[in-house]
């Protein structure tokens, strides 16, 4: 009885300590995974694309061109070439 | 010369205690209604007419579903699902409320504010004899005073029919805890046991006070193999709290088995609440959150007392721990009883902290759901005022370390009644007024009473206010005990802006207010005024 005292009482520190530690580096980690998992599907982060989409566009709106001059020849040919094939 | 001090404190503990009900009894009317008041009288009475069903009496049975009828309110979550909360307070609340008639809202409301505090006085009564058994007559009056003293659990011991509720509970459970150690036998175990059992119908933390009790049973057994002889007396005390708790909650009756393992379900919402300058998930709520909402609304007094008296508890507790022999007269981790119950309640007070931050427990509305922890934080601040006392009792300087705390407590007092009736929302000197408006405040709602007042005496010739309300909060259960004119009166348009007069709000958000706009308000608005309390922003009202 005597010694398994002693063995209880490791036993229960160990225990303890094991858990706080766990809690406090894989339980985080896991925590972490899981929060931005759930983040991705939340209302509030589809309210945060919407909201991106929409600030998005009113900026592109706002613009004068949205290619320069060298881009806009090369989708010109692009365009094209791919409508004389259709034909 | 010793009857003489006693009686002196004898006469200041009747003393505190009487001016703590009539002060009760003079402002329980001055609370508004706490968002969670109509679904405790809804539990209440569903509860009442389960438990009628088996008995004759049609007339009251009739009253009851009439009551029951009358319930209609939209933003009241399912009864039939959320049917697992604690009858003990709601049921005779409910059944009170037939008997002495109190038929309008106003009327029930109050009428129940009234019996919550009455519940508390009895905790705090509990509180004093725990005191009062384990420390002098004066260290017990100010222990008590500084419980009493808690001004976050005052105000919401008006209108917070679980928590308070529990924590009562909890101390009379505690108190008997204490007698076991003292003295075991079976009366004080019944009484454990029984107190036990309503502390597990209330919260499930409850199940840690008959844990811990017959762990520290174990504990003491492997020291001493001869308190082998108190093991029937700790079989009976396990049969007794499962039965107790079987019998005491209706809930557990047709499945018990199946219904218990329920409530492990966190049932609390999943919703954003602003801390500390942002919204966050509740779901995922930072290790920060309880030590930070603890140190902001606990009284400086309070956590300088818990501080101290939290490092000396466990420099002794360690001391023990790490001095353990394999051979020894006396128990591992305590000499006498009073120091037994003292590691007892340190470790429940650790084990409930540390369990709460590491698993991450869904919380809202501050640490509302984890009050019943001012116990410990009273007791160990106490425990540390017993130190100071033993210390320096025999010193000339004394009577002025009385005069201090006797200052200081007088300062609280004051405190608190310059927040009434929202001592609910108290903070600390600590923290400057726009760090406490970086917080979620109202969430009970008391505000919507002060609102209602003042709006319909401002438009007291108008015939019909329009009200928005940009905020989680059901404004119609408040406006419910107002005079039938003054409700007709008032049209509430939830987030109909457009066609509001007036816009409240308790900054009371369910979503991230920074990426959802569903509680902007309109440009075409200004605001009207800011109802605060020690720069406490506590509700805002726009006009058009």
């Amino acid at each position: 009885m005597k010694e398994l005292k002693i063995f209880v009482y490791k036993c229960l520190t160990a225990a303890i300590i094991f858990f706080v530690l766990f809690q406090l580096t894989i339980g985080i980690s896991m925590n972490q995974i899981e929060k931005k998992i759930n983040l991705l599907t939340s209302e509030e982060n589809i309210f945060k694309v919407k909201n991106k989409i929409r600030k998005e566009l009113e900026t592109a709106i706002k613009k004068d061109s949205y290619f320069n001059d060298e881009d806009a020849l090369l989708i010109k040919k692009f365009l094209n070439k791919i409508k004389s094939e259709l034909e | 010369m010793i009857i003489k001090k006693y009686s002196l404190s004898n006469f200041f503990v009747f003393l505190t205690f009487i001016i703590l009900l009539i002060t009760g009894f003079l402002t329980y009317k001055d609370y508004g209604i706490g968002i969670d008041d109509k679904f405790h009288r809804l539990n209440g009475f569903y509860w009442l007419n389960y438990l009628l069903s088996f008995t004759s009496f049609e007339d009251l049975k009739k009253i009851v579903e009439i009551k029951l009828l009358s319930f209609s309110d939209f933003t009241l979550p399912s009864i039939e699902y959320y049917n697992s909360y604690s009858i003990i307070f709601d049921v005779p609340a409910a059944l009170l409320e037939v008997i002495f008639n109190k038929n309008t809202p106003q009327d029930f409301y109050e009428f129940k504010h009234l019996l919550n505090f009455l519940f508390f006085y009895l905790g705090c009564f509990f509180f004093y004899l725990i005191l009062n058994e384990r420390f002098n007559k004066f260290i017990s009056l100010i222990g008590t005073l500084l419980f009493i003293l808690s001004p976050r659990i005052y105000g919401e011991s008006f209108y917070n029919m679980k928590d308070i509720i529990y924590l009562t509970f909890m101390c009379a459970a505690y108190y008997f805890c204490y007698k076991s150690f003292l003295s075991m036998n079976f009366r004080n175990i019944f009484f454990l046991a029984s107190f036990s059992a309503v502390c597990i119908q209330l919260r499930i933390f409850g199940l840690l006070i008959p844990f811990s009790f017959i762990s520290f049973y174990l504990l003491s057994l492997l020291a001493r193999t001869k308190d082998i002889k108190d093991v029937n007396k700790i079989i009976f005390f396990t049969i007794l709290t499962i039965l107790l708790t079987y019998i005491l909650w209706p809930y557990l009756w047709e499945n018990p088995l199946s219904s218990f393992l329920k409530i492990f379900k966190n049932i609390i919402p999943n919703v954003y609440i602003l801390f500390n300058g942002s919204y966050i998930d509740n779901e995922y709520l930072p290790y920060s959150y309880l030590p930070l909402w603890i140190f902001i609304t606990t009284p400086i007094l309070h956590l300088f007392l818990f501080f101290f008296g939290a490092y000396f508890l466990l420099r002794r507790f360690f001391k023990r721990l790490i001095s353990i022999k394999e051979k020894s007269i006396t128990y591992d981790l305590w000499r006498g009883k009073k120091e037994k119950f003292d590691i007892f309640l340190l470790l429940n007070f650790m084990l409930l902290f540390g369990l709460v931050i590491l698993l991450n427990l869904k919380l809202i509305n501050a640490w509302k759901h984890l009050y019943f922890l001012n116990f410990f934080l009273v007791y160990i601040g106490v425990f540390y005022i017993n130190i100071i006392y033993i210390k320096y009792f025999k010193l000339k300087n004394f009577k002025y370390l009385i005069a201090f705390f006797s200052l200081i407590l007088i300062f609280i007092s004051y405190r608190m009644i310059y927040y009434h009736p929202y001592q609910g929302l108290y903070f600390n000197f600590l923290i400057s007024d726009k760090f406490k408006n970086k917080f979620d405040r109202d969430f009970t709602a008391l505000s919507a009473r002060n609102f209602f007042d003042k709006i319909l005496l401002i438009e007291e010739d108008t015939k019909l206010i329009k009200i928005a309300n940009a905020s989680w909060t059901p404004l119609q259960r408040t406006l419910e005990i107002y005079k039938k004119d003054e409700r007709e009166k008032v049209k509430l348009v939830n987030q109909n802006y457009e066609d509001a007069n007036y816009i409240y709000t308790n900054h009371i958000s369910e979503v991230d207010k920074t990426v959802n706009d569903k509680y902007n308000i309109p440009k075409s608005f200004s605001k009207f005024y800011d109802f605060t309390v020690d720069g406490v922003v506590i509700y805002s009202v726009y006009r058009r």
